[in-house]
């Protein structure tokens, strides 16, 4: 479960003859994920497509073009069946022809039309400044400007420039146009060098006959004309698309597929007589395998296993050969195993059923290396752990399976497993909904139960008198981290160990075990007790009920754990100086498990709080014992009668609602109340999903990860594909 | 400068009040541990937000990253329960 599933490396050697059937039964089991050949052999060159493979990419270049341009995007399907090569041949062309004349027209539409916004664009200032347009120009004693600009700058900055005897600004909303004659001797283009000061977007004017507001007004027309066209042919490409898209996606799977055919040949190497195509399969199927290829063209192939990959690195010692070699090996084509490379074989992550949607998580992150452990199963056990315990709610927990239910019925693929991930969130939050007093939406249903039932959990820790519980969760989400990060440690120490030696497992695994073990163990002895909190010790008695009490380790302990935590730092300043640096992580990522319980306190009190806004409570006890909610006016009047006894922490939105005397203001309440639970209850679950899934995922790969994970490993990508749309012919 | 930094930590040392209250500096560690981890977040965050822009197999990443100052302020935590 911690391993991927174990791949095999074959080789399928044989004569060019049979390559067509090779592939074929090959690509029908789907399962060979082949490498592309790296010229590693002497004698052998890397294979060209097939024949045909030309025109066959071609033709899906079409076709994912034309998808492309009717916006086909895969839900059009009208159902699965086979389609035939000249069928397709032919419908193909008609389609084409079709689009492509529509496409056509719809492009010069588009141009003209934007031809025609970009003059409107020119002239609508003309149009607003009123002006005839041959009036702005052509004058022999006078200059004239136009350009967007504020008026009163321009005329501010004339009235003082040099050489301008006279002017005058007309302004529309946000254009001018200037005139201004010149003084004598001026130089030409004196206005707008006196206008370099100003901010203003000078205008060419445009030459046209009319004047502008009617050659707007015609564009505006023009415009109109053009777009009824082209929401003319929009609606017939929408028809096209209608009739034709179920047809495109068969024809580009179709044509996927034999161009994957075609173009294998590419990956294998090849002589003028032989191909070998090589490439891992999980070692349970390569039998299924190569009975597959020997079905199809008898011993005119020969299909070998020539490695079982094992899971520690790469390098000769490491790989076990498989038994049937030798001799077998000799006979095969020359050169045909001189070597392996050192290739990494894909991974298939292998988790069971009810681990598997884990793998989403963990893949979030980054799938799994061969030689690496794959964490799934440890997410799979502690994800929903925190999670639940975080919320822990029953209403919110069934809320959550819910929606796990229904993504996990509905859809495939990341939906579904996010549905599965979701389901069991859920059915954790309810589990310790439970445990925290049959919590219902914060409210402690426990006290329905009939008689006067003592639940051993007083709750979250949120009311005065479960303080100390607030406090014991905190210990006790502290020694969960303690024992996730001696999993990560243990698993880091393994692989260590497995990969290299004991040195390096002692060095960069045990060094950390040590340190991380020892400064808590030391923290839960009694050596140096002062500054160290009671609750760390009482918690263990709350925790269980009393059934174990701890008063810290002895002394003798916290004095053989400072031993291992200096023990722990010389064995990393032998085996990883560089790490020293991070000696204080073991304490540190243990704390930052705190999160859990906070995270619990934060969510439990955001219920609270809704449920208090809504319903009214109070605190029992004289305000040190817990809250409970008022719900009814009766009640509340009897609590607000009771002061010594109950304090009030809130009247109450519905219980100014009296079934006694049903008046208006109480009827409003009574919805205005309920909206606000609903409302405050959604927000929580949503907050939720934010909070404690996120902060769980953090733990999983922050802390937990960061110890012995890296990813990075290869998909597997079998040689082969799954028809959607289409039918096989068979 | 420091004369007058000085004189301000005996006032307020004499003055007692909140900042002698062991409490109240813890809550202030909290609090500014928080806003240290805010702080911190606010670039995080943006960078993390423009490298999905280029590239959305980045979320991850982005998240792990964008969570990490959080700690800071459960490590300020610890004080809470110390003090």
């Amino acid at each position: 479960m911690l391993r991927p599933e174990r791949m095999s490396k074959v080789s399928v050697t044989g004569s060019k003859r049979v390559i067509d059937d090779v592939i074929e039964a090959t690509y029908e089991h789907h399962s060979l994920h082949v490498t592309d050949y790296d010229e590693r052999y002497e004698g052998f060159s890397p294979g060209e497509s097939l024949d045909g493979a030309e025109t066959v990419n071609e033709k899906l270049v079409t076709v994912r073009s034309l998808e492309s341009i009717l916006d086909v995007e895969g839900d059009e399907a009208d159902g699965a069946r086979p389609i035939d090569d000249e069928a397709l041949e032919a419908e193909l062309a008609d389609v084409r022809e079709r689009v492509n004349d529509l496409n056509d027209r719809r492009d010069e539409l588009k141009a003209e039309i934007r031809d025609r916004e970009e003059e409107l664009d020119r002239m609508e200032p003309f149009a607003d400044l009123g002006i005839e347009l041959d009036l702005l120009g052509g004058y022999d004693s006078l200059e004239v400007v136009v350009g967007e600009a504020k008026p009163e700058a321009v005329e501010a900055t004339l009235a003082d420039a040099d050489g301008i005897e006279a002017f005058e600004v007309f302004a529309g909303s946000d254009i001018v146009a200037i005139f201004a004659r010149p003084a004598d001797g001026a130089e030409e283009g004196v206005l707008q060098d006196s206008l370099v000061g100003v901010d203003i977007a000078l205008l060419e004017v445009p030459e046209a006959e009319a004047s502008p507001s009617e050659y707007v007004a015609e564009l505006e027309r023009e415009r109109e004309e053009l777009q009824n066209d082209l929401d003319e042919i929009e609606a017939e490409l929408a028809a096209v698309k209608e009739e034709a898209a179920g047809f495109l996606l068969r024809a580009e799977e179709q044509l996927t597929i034999e161009a994957e055919k075609k173009q294998a040949p590419l990956s294998f190497a090849t002589t003028e007589n032989a191909f070998i195509a090589e490439g891992w399969v999980p070692t349970e199927t390569f039998s299924d395998l190569r009975a597959a290829i020997t079905d199809a063209v008898g011993d005119h192939a020969e299909v070998e296993e020539l490695e079982r990959a094992s899971f520690t690195p790469d390098g000769d010692h490491h790989t076990e050969a498989v038994a049937d070699g030798g001799a077998e090996r000799e006979a095969a084509t020359d050169g045909g195993h001189a070597t392996h490379g050192s290739d990494d074989p894909p991974v298939v992550q292998n988790n069971g059923s009810a681990a598997g949607p884990f793998e989403l998580l963990v893949q979030g992150f980054g799938r799994p290396k061969y030689s690496e452990f794959d964490p799934t199963l440890l997410v799979f056990l502690t994800f929903p752990l925190m999670f639940g315990f975080m919320i822990g709610d029953v209403g919110y927990g069934v809320l959550y399976a819910a929606i796990g239910a229904f993504l996990y019925s509905r859809y495939d693929g990341t939906f579904r497993e996010l549905g599965a991930v979701a389901l069991w969130a859920g059915g954790f939050t309810i589990l310790f909904g439970i445990y925290f007093g049959i919590d219902v939406f914060g409210y402690h249903a426990y006290q329905l139960l009939p008689g006067d039932v003592h639940w051993p959990v007083d709750g979250k820790g949120l009311s005065p008198a479960d303080i100390d519980w607030a406090l014991s969760f905190l210990v006790a989400s502290v020694l969960f981290g303690l024992a996730h990060l001696n999993v990560g440690h243990i698993l880091s120490f393994v692989s260590n160990y497995q990969q290299h030696d004991l040195k390096h497992a002692l060095y960069e695994g045990g060094s950390w075990l040590l340190i991380l073990n020892g400064a808590w163990v030391w923290i839960f002895s009694q050596h140096l007790p002062g500054p160290k909190p009671d609750f760390l010790f009482d918690s263990f008695s709350i925790l269980t009920f009393g059934a174990v009490s701890f008063a810290g380790f002895p002394v003798a302990v916290g004095y053989a754990a400072i031993v291992a935590i200096l023990l722990g730092i010389v064995l990393l300043a032998i085996g990883e100086p560089p790490e020293l640096a991070e000696v204080l992580s073991p304490i540190v990522n243990v704390i930052s498990y705190a999160r859990i319980m906070a995270v619990l306190l934060a969510k439990g009190g955001m219920a609270l709080a809704v449920n208090l806004l809504a319903f009214g409570a109070y605190i029992g006890e004289g305000g040190e014992g817990s809250f409970h909610f008022i719900f009814s006016a009766d009640y509340l009047e009897y609590i607000q009668n009771h002061p010594e006894e109950y304090e009030l922490v809130f009247a109450g939105i519905t219980t100014a609602f009296d079934p006694a005397s049903i008046g208006a203001v109480g009827v409003v309440a009574l919805v205005g109340g309920i909206v606000v639970a609903v409302v405050g209850h959604i927000v929580v679950l949503a907050l939720g999903v934010t909070s404690a899934g996120i902060q769980a995922v953090r733990l999983e790969y922050v802390e937990f990860f960061g110890n012995f994970y890296e990813g990075g490993g290869d998909s597997y990508l079998p040689f082969g594909y799954d028809r959607q749309y289409t039918a096989d012919e068979e | 400068m420091l004369e007058a930094t000085n004189e301000l930590g005996n006032v307020a040392l004499q003055a007692g009040g909140t900042l002698t209250d062991a409490n109240a500096a813890a809550a202030l560690a909290v609090g500014l541990a928080a806003l240290g981890a805010g702080y911190a977040e606010r670039g995080i965050g943006s960078a993390a937000v423009g490298a999905m822009a280029e590239d959305d197999d980045l979320f991850v990443n982005g998240l792990i990253l964008t969570v990490l100052p959080e700690t800071i302020v459960i490590l300020a935590l610890v004080v809470v329960f110390i003090v």
